[in-house]
């Protein structure tokens, strides 16, 4: 049965149960993935997916089920439990379907080659990232594997107001893992890369040549002695700092109270230097499509702008909540999750110093490469991190470091950012240029 | 099929490879939702066509194979600002082929519970194998399991409303505790998962676990500070867990973190002493030992611990046991998701490295035997070595001894939780609720702050371990989600770096 065909039915049956409004989310498709480890091929899945999510409404009453499995009489037993759950719900007025949405700009975003490209060819290609990688610099003398993995997914939305979307979308991704050695120091360097078609991933010697030099220069990292100092975030590093903002802009997160930037709206947050961007809509992006997850078109949002805080992001759940309207940014992680409110494709808008310059002002400093650890608290409005990096002494780097941490209050980090980077790319949901914070507390030795 | 012919077919002996159809009855609570409404068993498998399954899985020359075959069913419960803002149900089923060629896996698996779906499934987790030839033969048998997890009230059993009034319990205990709480979020997780193995060794178990986690989250507000406290409690267990004014305990203790901490100073940077609370303090030994201890990163030659067994490793204090027996914990089990009986590992034992964690594909490779250690998400993953219950045995000091024995330094009370960089050691883990320690008692709240170290480099310094033996519940990632537990008695660290802002 066609999908649109499938979700139309399953409206009218929950109908029929007594649901006062409902809504079907129909995910289907297949992945591969493909894992190697020192030349050898180590795992290989394929998997084929199909379920269902169904959002159902008794009066401002809500609940959820979700479903793999698409036999009548398991189809039948759970349109009815949803409506007896739904009865038993809270009563809450943000309950409900989405308004009616607003139009449609974004596009699918889909590979039509995914099916023809062999897997012979994905695995040399994998085998090639590794070998490269490994050959980058005599130290290497292990890897801890590379791996890649495609998706075809197409997903179906309809509601009892009328509303149906279909689209189509893919994923690839690649990622590998080295290791350098060093006087009995051990230390992985590595790069990832998530593109919408295959032929934009990362060529083999490029991500080798990234992995590589990121182990070689972070192998037998030391800490230093605490004390405040400039620290540069590389745009790989400063991804965690900024993707912790994602659930700080949770518009229902905002309205409960448990965001530092409660209130905060139409404020200055951030040096003028900052500007945060969340954009369903951009061409290619991996966290693109052209609706959300309960059918709302997607949309391009300034969320920081020169330091000031411009839009929080919202689900309709959210922004009913609020008072505020959605921005199709109710995201679900797969058809057996309800919508909740997440990041697009989220990213801080790049700046005009290379990143070679934000390291050559400094005197003294810390260059940040990797960061371990939770790093923001949201509600605290505080970060704290453990660091692998490079120490920069008279705008070089000397040496690497380890076992530090960088801390601070979140508001005077984002404040004292005096320096963005022109090295903006997109290998994930989350992305940032290199930027560089004044100063931080290091603490170390 | 239908349950009756379920019956006739068990009591005949020959045997179906299922899920009990009595899962389904879980989701009638008097709302005549029953087993008549035609159910279906989870899978109608018989001997032969597991056997088959399991050639077509070795056509091509594999080592090993197994299949793995399992039904879920969820409940996820919230209530936020007083309501339930949600009630989720789901049910997840499939089946997982996976086989071992060398030291190559491949895997597949189907939601489509047809023979020929399986058959499918079986083929494509084949190609992995590409010697090609040999076809061995295969005959399981069906093994019996141990039960340690006991459920006094099963959940099938629990009336819908029961649980609502769980939550609503917590949520008013949270709520009443102080004027400075503002939101109280309730989350209640609940699953049964049943599952049933077949491997080309012969072996054919089946297991049932259910699961309750049970999360209260509170937000203070006051003085210009915020905090979110949080309390989980969790087990292998039935509706008894909630057993006398367990919600209200779980309620409260969230909501006096959340206005403790309003009171918080910042947290000093740099290196002293760290006295770690029984219980959640654990989470410290999953990741700066735990991880380097399972047979991957052994067979693979990048954990820290590869070639130390005999050789001591941490202080003669630290007796660390991975222990999957434990009646109702969260990280228990009667099998693993490979069939293996669970066990009692002794990791280190005075100090001293005694062993590994291994799953079937890691004895394999090295020439051991299973553990007991593999564990995976669901159907849709193929087995890793995991941590289970992982815990530091009682030592002999009083927990008032361990404090009134340091001068200066930090007591973490409360874990967000950890992670380790399992190439170089390096770990943190973060602390939600902390304590400065001024002249043997503990003094200021301090923010939440990282704690950073070298695994092997903190097992040496534990120089005081408490008799206070406590668990905590928690989810370990590792590329998939499985639920484990941590734990420890009070304990000190002689030396680490407390990641705060004040120099």
């Amino acid at each position: 049965m066609k999908p649109k065909k499938m979700a139309a039915r399953m409206l009218d049956r929950l109908v029929g149960h007594g649901a006062t409004e409902a809504e079907v989310f129909l995910g289907q498709g297949s992945r591969l993935r493909i894992e190697v480890r020192q030349q050898k091929l180590e795992y290989l899945k394929q998997e084929s997916f199909q379920g269902m999510g169904l959002r159902v409404y008794a009066g401002q009453r809500m609940a959820f089920v979700d479903i793999a499995d698409f036999s009548e009489e398991t189809l039948e037993l759970m349109a009815k439990k949803a409506v007896e759950l739904a009865r038993m719900a809270g009563s809450d007025p943000a309950h409900g379907l989405p308004e009616k949405e607003g139009k449609v700009t974004g596009q699918e975003v889909v590979d039509q080659n995914i099916s023809s490209i062999s897997l012979e060819e994905k695995l040399a290609r994998l085998m090639k990232t590794e070998r490269l990688a490994m050959e980058h610099d005599p130290i290497i003398t292990l890897s801890n594997g590379a791996s890649y993995s495609d998706v075809f997914r197409e997903v179906t939305i309809a509601n009892t107001h009328g509303l149906s979307h279909s689209y189509k979308e893919t994923r690839f991704s690649i990622s590998v893992s080295v290791v350098a050695t060093k006087n009995g120091h051990k230390k992985d360097g590595w790069d990832n890369c998530s593109r919408r078609s295959y032929r934009s991933l990362r060529k083999a010697h490029q991500m080798a040549r990234r992995a590589g030099e990121m182990g070689v220069s972070l192998v037998g990292g030391e800490p230093v002695p605490s004390g405040e100092v400039p620290v540069v975030f590389d745009a790989r590093a400063g991804r965690g700092l900024i993707g912790g903002l994602v659930r700080a802009v949770n518009g229902k997160e905002v309205h409960l109270g448990n965001s530092f930037l409660t209130g905060k709206l139409g404020h200055p947050i951030a040096s003028e230097l900052v500007t945060i961007v969340d954009d369903g809509t951009l061409g290619q992006g991996v966290g693109s499509a052209p609706v959300d997850g309960e059918g709302v078109a997607t949309r391009r949002k300034v969320v920081v702008e020169k330091g000031v805080l411009k839009a929080f992001l919202y689900d309709t759940y959210g922004a009913r909540k609020a008072g505020a309207v959605s921005t199709g940014n109710g995201m679900r992680g797969s058809y057996g999750s309800l919508p909740g409110i997440g990041a697009t494709n989220f990213y801080m808008v790049e700046g005009d110093r290379s990143a070679k310059k934000l390291i050559k002002d400094l005197g003294q400093g810390l260059y940040v490469q990797e960061t371990i650890g939770f790093g923001v608290n949201t509600t605290a409005g505080s970060y704290s991190a453990g660091v692998f990096g490079s120490w920069i002494e008279d705008g070089k780097l000397t040496k690497p470091v380890a076992q530090v941490t960088i801390a601070g209050d979140l508001l005077d980090i984002l404040t004292s950012i005096d320096a963005v980077g022109d090295d903006l790319e997109f290998d994930g949901r989350i992305a940032c240029p290199s930027f560089r914070v004044a100063k931080m507390t290091v603490a170390g030795t | 099929m239908r349950r009756r012919e379920f019956l006739k077919k068990s009591a005949r002996g020959t045997g179906v490879i299922m899920v009990s159809p009595l899962l389904l009855s879980a989701l009638g609570t008097g709302e005549g939702l029953c087993l008549e409404t035609g159910a279906s068993p989870l899978l109608d498998l018989g001997r032969e066509d597991l056997d088959k399954l399991l050639g077509i899985a070795l056509a091509r020359g594999g080592d090993f194979a197994d299949i793995y075959v399992e039904r879920r069913l969820r409940r996820h419960i919230v209530m936020e600002e007083n309501r339930i803002a949600s009630i989720h149900l789901g049910i997840d089923r499939g089946v997982g082929v996976r086989v071992i060629a060398g030291d190559a896996t491949g895997y597949a698996y189907s939601e489509d519970l047809s023979l020929k779906k399986l058959q499918e499934a079986a083929g494509t987790a084949s190609a992995v194998a590409r010697s090609g030839g040999k076809t061995t033969p295969v005959s399981v048998s069906r093994g019996t399991v141990s039960d340690l997890i006991p459920a006094r009230i099963p959940l099938e059993s629990v009336a819908e409303d029961e649980r609502l009034q769980v939550i609503g319990r917590a949520n008013d205990a949270a709520r009443s505790y102080d004027g400075r709480i503002r939101q109280v979020t309730v989350t209640y997780l609940e699953e049964v998962k049943e599952i049933a193995m077949a491997n080309s060794e012969g072996v054919w178990v089946e297991d049932r676990q259910p699961l309750i986690y049970f999360i209260v989250n509170a937000l203070a507000t006051g003085g210009g500070a915020r905090h979110r406290g949080r309390r989980r409690i969790s087990a292998h267990s039935g509706f008894e867990l909630f057993d006398g004014d367990r919600p209200e305990e779980v309620g409260k203790g969230a909501a006096r973190e959340a206005v403790t901490m309003l009171a918080a100073i910042e947290a000093p940077a740099g290196q002293m002493p760290v006295i770690t609370s029984s219980g959640w303090g654990g989470v410290l030994f999953h990741e700066a030992v735990g991880h380097g201890l399972e047979a991957d990163g052994i067979q693979r030659g990048t954990s820290f611990y590869v070639g130390k067994v005999g050789q001591k490793v941490g202080s003669e204090l630290v007796t660390l046991v991975d222990d999957a027996t434990v009646p109702g914990l969260r990280g228990s089990f009667n099998v693993d998701d490979e069939g293996t009986v669970s066990q009692r590992k002794v990791l280190i034992e005075k100090g001293i490295l005694r062993g590994y964690m291994y799953d079937k594909l890691t004895a394999r490779q090295l020439g051991a035997s299973s553990t007991g250690s593999g564990r995976r998400q669901s159907f849709k993953h193929y087995p890793l070595v995991r941590m289970t219950n992982t815990f530091v045995l009682a030592g002999q000091a009083k927990p008032e001894e361990v404090f009134a024995a340091t001068k200066k330094g930090l007591y973490a009370a409360e874990f967000v939780g950890g992670v380790v960089d399992t190439t170089s050691g390096s770990f943190t883990f973060t602390v939600r609720e902390a304590y400065l320690i001024e002249n043997g008692r503990m003094t200021s709240p301090v923010k939440g702050v990282t704690l950073i170290g070298s695994g092997p480099e903190v097992l040496r310094t534990i120089d005081m371990v408490a008799d206070d033996l406590d668990y905590a519940p928690g989810t370990c990632g590792k590329g998939q989600w499985v639920p484990v537990t941590c734990g420890e008695p009070t304990l000190r660290i002689g030396k680490i770096t407390v990641g705060g802002t004040k120099t």
